[in-house]
């Protein structure tokens, strides 16, 4: 029987890797802790440009504000991190699904009735039509509460509807469609991924107010195509093993095979990817922040403390600390990202 | 062989950066933050346009940056004027030798057409319209082709400089058929809406709508000191010193009439960061607006001043938070009074500006002595004042903010503040604001957005509070377009909503009187009143932060935009 495989041992640069992003987590949920707790980063004018490692209460000196460096640094940590980890969590989460959806069902998996498709249009034009209404008529609530109680009532109106539907009154309503679930998904990927992801993360973010939870929407939207169509690919191939067709003939559910035979040949390189991808956003979320697109002045970033110092030169710490910590980010998530790949191919 | 390839690349690139070196030609390099978007006689862009368009085309009169006076440009001299119950007469006579590029006299009829060119149907002149309303007629003096008295309603000091600040454009290129020539200018503004259907106006329209208008150097074309040669969106605006120019003949008089750079390039650099490198390399002699802190290092280091001159002249840009006066929120006076109490301008002026602006009570720069009220003292930085006035005005404090019943419903105090995206002063303040507001339980949220955004939300009346420039002059305190409550409405350019029958009144008075005392007296009430109405915090009125070449003689610096002559200035090699 063939012994299970015993990950190999940590090299110095990969436990450091692990170590700073640990180091990087807890900066983030720490300062969590301390805007729940109302103590913010705050700006003192007079204090404005101290340079680093003369005083003790701002031992990387202040910015043009008087802000604390170090304390802005940590909260930056948090914006990183939200736009770096959930987010890509989700995406990875939302390719998974659809990815999987897409090779299990194929171009003739999927078959609805013409009447169950009719009705599900009309719910969804009458949904998008009677938002505004919704919107206006509770205009008193928080928007992210007024959208979940919108779905949540429209999920429970909807849903009878669409049942009801079965039993349709006309001939016409029990014809069946076959619904190309895979060459839709295809069609969609091919598309998405032809625009370049910082370019479609500066054209998205002008729809809406800038926040850092919309610009968490965005990069979920942006992301969620390369573990589409990883996903899909592995899944397809799998799908060719015998231990499928097996699996198929003893009548196992598709939930059991894919949490106990495809899930595991799928985490290495679907863990590969959310490391680079998440890599790779730190550096856009910077980038957003740099250029001023995305996120409101009150939230501080590390792309915007180095935005603020092109104009003086002579603040050197408003550009060293920043980029360490940015590029120290990057590169651990890099190298946990060639860990997890050496690890996929062994 | 790859490695050496991009260690060659390298090299190459290293090299090619180390060559970028000071411009060596005579051409005066300006930096622009951005492109005159257009350059249509009716419908220029913006005010990158409109200093494009003082070196290409000439208005009958000027004002001289040396010393804010008003001038004659085309005009032999000001104006004579003549008043009677109701209109009054501005009499001009353009000068003899001016000449069009042809070789034509600039006459009466040239001022005409572009009279009727700013009143005619089918056209993008909207705002001349509304501008130039006060102009009546224009009668042309047919014994002198040069000479002719414009009509004006009413009296206003300001109109001995309004009646002759238009660009006059030549008649023979922008209306080879004559159209314009065959309707007199009281005609084309009676019946605007019936000439709009025939076919002869369309057919001018048409001409005149053309892009290629905008854009063509060969349209492009008028009685100033410069010809417009080229345009490359994005990187340069080129202009040349027209070889023979009808004002070098003239003898006397030429106060106004100098254009001494033989060729003025202007730089389209709207990163603020990259133009402060292209000033250090050396490849734009001059540039504006320099952020703060370049501002201050470059004047102290060496390497620059040995080759800039740092200016920091006054300007009659006024920094100002606007309140919604219709918000139910920010409708009663002293709910903003609180909010002015928020806003800490000393310290803002030290920090954000360098201590290089001036604080100010009212929308008159304090420059102005006659007219600026000194002895009004302005609102402090006092969050106490502000949590007894906001309690004053019915507003309770709760452990999340503040609320109050209004018509049998809880308000919250919760502000949202426009800012300009990616002006970083403007953040800077909405930064303290917020930090002012948080510490009294008024969350104020930021919200960035393109300068057109912020203007179609302050003409919906969509917002709350917003930080803008004003660009005030000294030559004009007619105050009732942005103040009158006649201009109150959604879409009008009172946009915070200012305004009772008393101030109503004040303003009618201030726009009419001409007597500097009783003038001085009724500025001052009102800025005594908007001071009570607070629609308006004054923030402070900004300096410019100018570096000019040390290559570059006889440099005039202005309060006046753009700040500085640039026909004065004289490059050495």
């Amino acid at each position: 029987m063939e012994k299970p495989k015993t990950p190999s041992p940590l090299a110095w640069k990969e436990k450091l890797a692990f170590l700073w992003l640990v180091l990087f987590t807890c900066a983030a949920g720490l300062s969590q802790v301390w805007i729940s707790l109302g103590y913010d980063v705050q700006a003192v004018p007079e204090e404005a440009y101290r340079p680093p490692f003369r005083l003790m209460q701002h031992l990387l000196g202040t910015d043009q504000l008087g802000r604390d460096v170090l304390l802005y640094l940590i909260h930056g940590c948090r914006t990183s991190w939200l736009l770096a980890f959930p987010p890509m969590a989700l995406a990875t989460l939302v390719g998974i699904l659809s990815g999987t959806i897409a090779a299990t069902l194929g171009n003739n998996g999927l078959k609805i009735s013409l009447g169950k498709l009719f009705l599900s249009g009309l719910l969804l034009l009458a949904l998008f039509y009677f938002y505004p209404l919704f919107q206006w008529s509770t205009r008193q609530w928080s928007g992210a509460f007024q959208f979940a109680v919108y779905i949540g009532c429209a999920l429970m109106i909807s849903y009878p509807l669409v049942k009801v539907s079965q039993k349709s009154f006309f001939k016409w309503g029990n014809k069946k469609v076959t619904i190309p679930v895979d060459e839709g998904l295809q069609k969609i990927i091919g598309i998405w991924a032809t625009f370049p992801k910082l370019l479609l993360l500066l054209i998205l973010t002008l729809f809406t107010p800038f926040s850092i939870l919309t610009l968490m929407f965005w990069i979920c939207a942006t992301y969620w195509v390369l573990p589409a169509r990883v996903s899909r690919g592995m899944v397809l191939q799998l799908q060719k093993e015998s231990y499928y067709e097996t699996a198929q003939a003893l009548g196992i559910p598709f939930k059991r095979v894919f949490t106990h035979f495809m899930w595991p040949q799928l985490k290495g390189p679907l863990l590969t990817n959310f490391c680079f991808a998440a890599s790779g956003l730190l550096g856009i979320g910077s980038t957003l922040a740099y250029l001023g697109i995305g996120l409101p002045a009150d939230v501080p970033s590390w792309g915007k403390m180095l935005a603020n110092a092109r104009f003086s030169l002579e603040a050197w710490w408003l550009i060293a600390f920043p980029s360490v910590v940015l590029l120290a980010s990057i590169f651990s998530l890099q190298v946990i990202g060639h860990k997890f790949s050496s690890q996929a191919k062994a | 062989m790859t490695r050496t390839c991009a260690k060659s690349l390298s090299l190459l690139f290293i090299w090619l950066l180390s060559c970028s070196s000071p411009s060596p030609d005579s051409a005066v390099r300006v930096r622009l933050a951005q492109d005159p978007e257009s350059l249509h006689p009716l419908s220029y862009g913006n005010a990158n346009a409109l200093q494009i368009f003082n070196l290409v085309y000439q208005s009958l009169l000027t004002v001289d940056l040396k010393d804010n006076s008003v001038q004659p440009l085309l005009a032999a001299g000001l104006p004579q004027v003549r008043r009677d119950d109701s209109l009054a007469y501005f009499t001009y006579t353009i000068r003899p030798e001016a000449r069009w590029d042809n070789g034509s006299p600039i006459t009466a009829a040239d001022v005409a057409f572009s009279l009727k060119l700013l009143h005619s149907p089918l056209l993008d002149n909207e705002r001349w319209r509304a501008q130039y309303h006060f102009i009546k007629d224009i009668q042309v003096n047919k014994e002198n082709p040069t000479s002719f008295t414009i009509v004006c309603s009413g009296y206003t000091p300001e109109m001995k400089l309004m009646s002759g600040d238009f660009f006059v454009f030549p008649a023979y290129q922008f209306d080879p058929k004559g159209t314009l020539a065959a309707v007199s200018y009281s005609l084309i503004r009676q019946k605007f809406d019936s000439l709009s259907q025939t076919s002869t106006f369309k057919e001018f329209a048409a001409f005149l709508n053309n892009p290629s208008i905008a854009t063509d150097t060969a349209t492009i074309k008028g009685s100033g000191p410069y010809q417009f040669i080229s345009w490359n969106a994005g990187q340069a605006v080129m202009l040349d010193r027209k070889k023979t120019w009808w004002a070098d003949k003239v003898a006397t008089n030429k106060k106004t009439l100098i254009a001494n750079p033989s060729r003025i390039v202007f730089q389209i650099i709207p990163d603020n960061a990259a133009a402060v490198l292209a000033l250090k390399a050396r490849q734009v002699d001059l540039m504006d607006n320099l952020p703060l802190v370049t501002f201050q290092e470059m004047k102290k280091d060496p390497a620059y001043t040995q080759h800039f001159n740092f200016y920091s002249p006054l300007s009659y840009d006024l920094v100002y938070m606007g309140m919604n006066g219709t918000n139910p929120l920010l409708k009663d006076k002293v709910t903003r009074q609180a909010l002015a109490h928020l806003v800490n301008v000393p310290q803002v002026i030290k920090t954000i500006q360098g201590g290089l602006a001036t604080p100010t009570v009212g929308l008159i720069h304090p420059k102005e002595k006659e007219f600026y009220h000194g002895s009004l003292p302005p609102f402090g930085f006092d969050p106490e004042k502000a949590k007894t006035l906001l309690k004053q005005a019915g507003w309770q404090e709760s452990s999340s903010g503040w609320e109050r019943n209004a018509n049998g419903r809880t308000q919250r105090l919760e502000l949202e503040l426009l800012h300009r995206a990616g002006n970083s002063e403007f953040e800077s303040f909405a930064l303290l604001f917020q930090q002012n507001a948080k510490a009294i339980k008024i969350p104020v949220t930021l919200r960035a957005l393109e300068s057109s955004q912020i203007s179609e939300r302050l003409k919906a009346r969509n917002y709350d509070l917003f930080l803008r420039t004003l660009v005030s002059t000294p030559l004009s305190y007619n105050l009732v377009p942005i103040l009158h409550t006649s201009n109150a409405a959604e879409g009008g350019s009172n946009i915070t909503g200012f305004g009772t029958p008393n101030t109503d009144q004040l303003l009618e008075k201030i726009a009419q009187e001409e007597r500097t005392q009783e003038k001085a007296a009724l500025l001052k009430q009102l800025q005594e009143k908007m001071q009570e109405e607070s629609n308006f915090v004054f923030l402070y009125f900004m300096q410019n932060k100018l570096a000019i070449s040390k290559q570059i003689d006889s440099v005039v610096v202005s309060s006046l935009k753009p700040g500085y002559d640039l026909l004065r200035f004289t490059k050495r090699k």
